[in-house]
């Protein structure tokens, strides 16, 4: 693969999606509206998370509904590029109408459905219960019943805000994995829609709060945008995945939010501006059985 | 008996909640008051706490208004993570439904006093209110109260059943599976 000829491409506003994974940081972001092309330069990208993948995409959808043109780049690196394909995102990515520059490497199609649950679009309820089921199954080939059922529950409610509140134009995007020893599950939701501030801001109580502020408030119970006694879907995810050690990290519009569920370390902060709102969770469920297993990352 | 099933193993989102509730509604529109009607989560292995307001929450909230019909409902088949589930979905929206499950019976939703007034009732079977004052050691106004409360979420049956010297009474039972119930 040529490492540094990027042929082909119009000249347009460059976003590098360097070293591990570069959308986990609050640094990468930048409003992009307006521009007429964008490149995402994933040729340094040196590992990818579900997140990656999801917001991604996203990001890349919403671009295209605008009308800005989009090309993708290529990690350089084989074994990301190979995840990359492996992971559905090149199909997604032409299917928003991005343009992916560079070769992609033919990945030997095997059944990875132990550990694997492949970038998807989701576009309504329908959609968000089969992939929270999917989930379920993958996580149900490492753990208990019980504790399957709450990585269910955890993308479930995830799914359910962004299809409810977000009012994405392209849809939602959704990712999972076990990773590589068992029992690390990695869950990512990201849709391109109003952010967590807009829809919040709808009740005159949450006006004028800044996205990180946004993000804040959101994971407070009964905190919500819509007139009805409700806003716990936040807050009971990080009830679940306090059960489990989990993290989870929110990009929302310029707001970023990091947390250990069972403890109160929360972090907030300003970042670079996405599109929509951007969920990632990971949980360490407790292994009936340790199962080594390889991906292609 | 009128039964109603949950479909599994998910039950995720706000949108299947609300088909759910419409469906339940049109049926306890359709059964007699004094019908039990059974609400099956046999199959679900989790729902989220955004499914379950939209579909219980929202349900129970409205049947305690008097805006459906008047049908008692039991809920079965929960394990315990969705009877959490539903425990504090219910408790936030201050309301309550019957969990039954063979043996066992339990009010889900509500506060300590509600929980403890309905067990006291479920022990008893058949009680009328002055029994629970004397079982919880607590005032007839408390206990009107809360039965009030639990009638109009339908988790108690009352009849008036006036004593010989006059007076009014009412004789109040808890709702119960009928055997060989599906859930």
């Amino acid at each position: 693969m040529s490492a540094h000829v990027r042929p082909g491409i119009i000249a347009g506003v460059r976003i590098r999606l360097a070293g591990s994974q570069p959308l986990h940081s609050p640094a990468l972001g930048q409003m992009l509206a307006g521009h007429p092309g964008v490149v995402f330069d994933a040729g340094d990208m040196s590992f990818a998370s579900p997140l990656d993948l999801a917001g991604i995409t996203a990001w890349a959808a919403r671009l295209r509904h605008e009308g800005t043109r989009v090309w993708f780049v290529l990690p350089d690196h084989s074994d990301v590029c190979r995840y990359l394909v492996r992971m559905d995102l090149i199909e997604h990515l032409d299917q928003a109408g991005a343009t992916v520059r560079g070769p992609a490497p033919a990945v030997r199609r095997a059944d990875r459905t132990d550990v694997l649950l492949e970038l998807r679009r989701i576009c309504g309820p329908a959609d968000a219960e089969r992939f929270a089921v999917d989930v379920y199954q993958l996580a149900q080939r490492h753990t208990s019943d019980n504790s399957a059922a709450a990585g269910a529950k955890m993308v479930g409610e995830l799914l359910d805000n962004a299809i409810t509140h977000a009012a994405s134009p392209v849809g939602v995007y959704a990712a999972a994995q076990v990773h590589q020893r068992g029992g690390d599950l990695e869950l990512a939701v990201a849709d391109a829609g109003i952010g967590i501030r807009s829809h919040l801001a709808r009740n005159p109580s949450f006006r004028n709060l800044s996205a990180a502020e946004a993000l804040g408030a959101a994971l407070r119970p009964g905190v919500t945008g819509t007139s009805e006694r409700r806003g716990n879907g936040l807050p009971d995810l990080l009830g679940t995945a306090s059960g489990f050690g989990g993290q989870l990290l929110l990009r929302s519009d310029d707001g970023y939010a990091q947390v250990l569920a069972a403890s109160s370390d929360r972090k907030f902060a300003p970042a670079g501006q996405v599109p929509g709102t951007w969920a990632w969770v990971h949980v360490r469920l407790p292994l009936q059985q340790r199962r080594m297993v390889s991906l292609p990352q | 008996m009128t039964f109603f099933e949950v479909t599994g193993p998910l039950a995720a989102t706000r949108a299947r909640g609300y088909e759910y509730r419409q469906q339940l509604e049109r049926l306890l529109a359709a059964v007699p008051a004094d019908e039990v009607v059974v609400v099956s989560f046999q199959a679900v292995k989790a729902m989220t706490g955004s499914f379950t307001d939209e579909f219980l929450g929202k349900l129970l909230v409205a049947r305690a208004a008097g805006l459906t019909g008047g049908a008692p409902i039991i809920v079965t088949g929960l394990t315990e993570e969705t009877a959490e589930e539903v425990d504090l979905c219910l408790e936030r929206r201050k309301t309550v439904v019957v969990w039954s499950d063979g043996a066992t019976i339990r009010l889900l939703g509500g506060d300590e006093m509600l929980k403890q007034t309905f067990t006291a009732g479920a022990v008893r079977e058949k009680f009328r209110a002055g029994d629970l004052v004397a079982d919880l050691r607590t005032s007839q106004q408390n206990i009107n109260n809360r039965l009030r409360r639990l009638l109009e979420a339908g988790a108690v049956l009352r009849v008036r059943q006036d004593p010989e010297g006059g007076g009014r009474e009412f004789l109040y039972r808890v709702p119960t599976l009928p055997t060989a119930c599906p859930g």
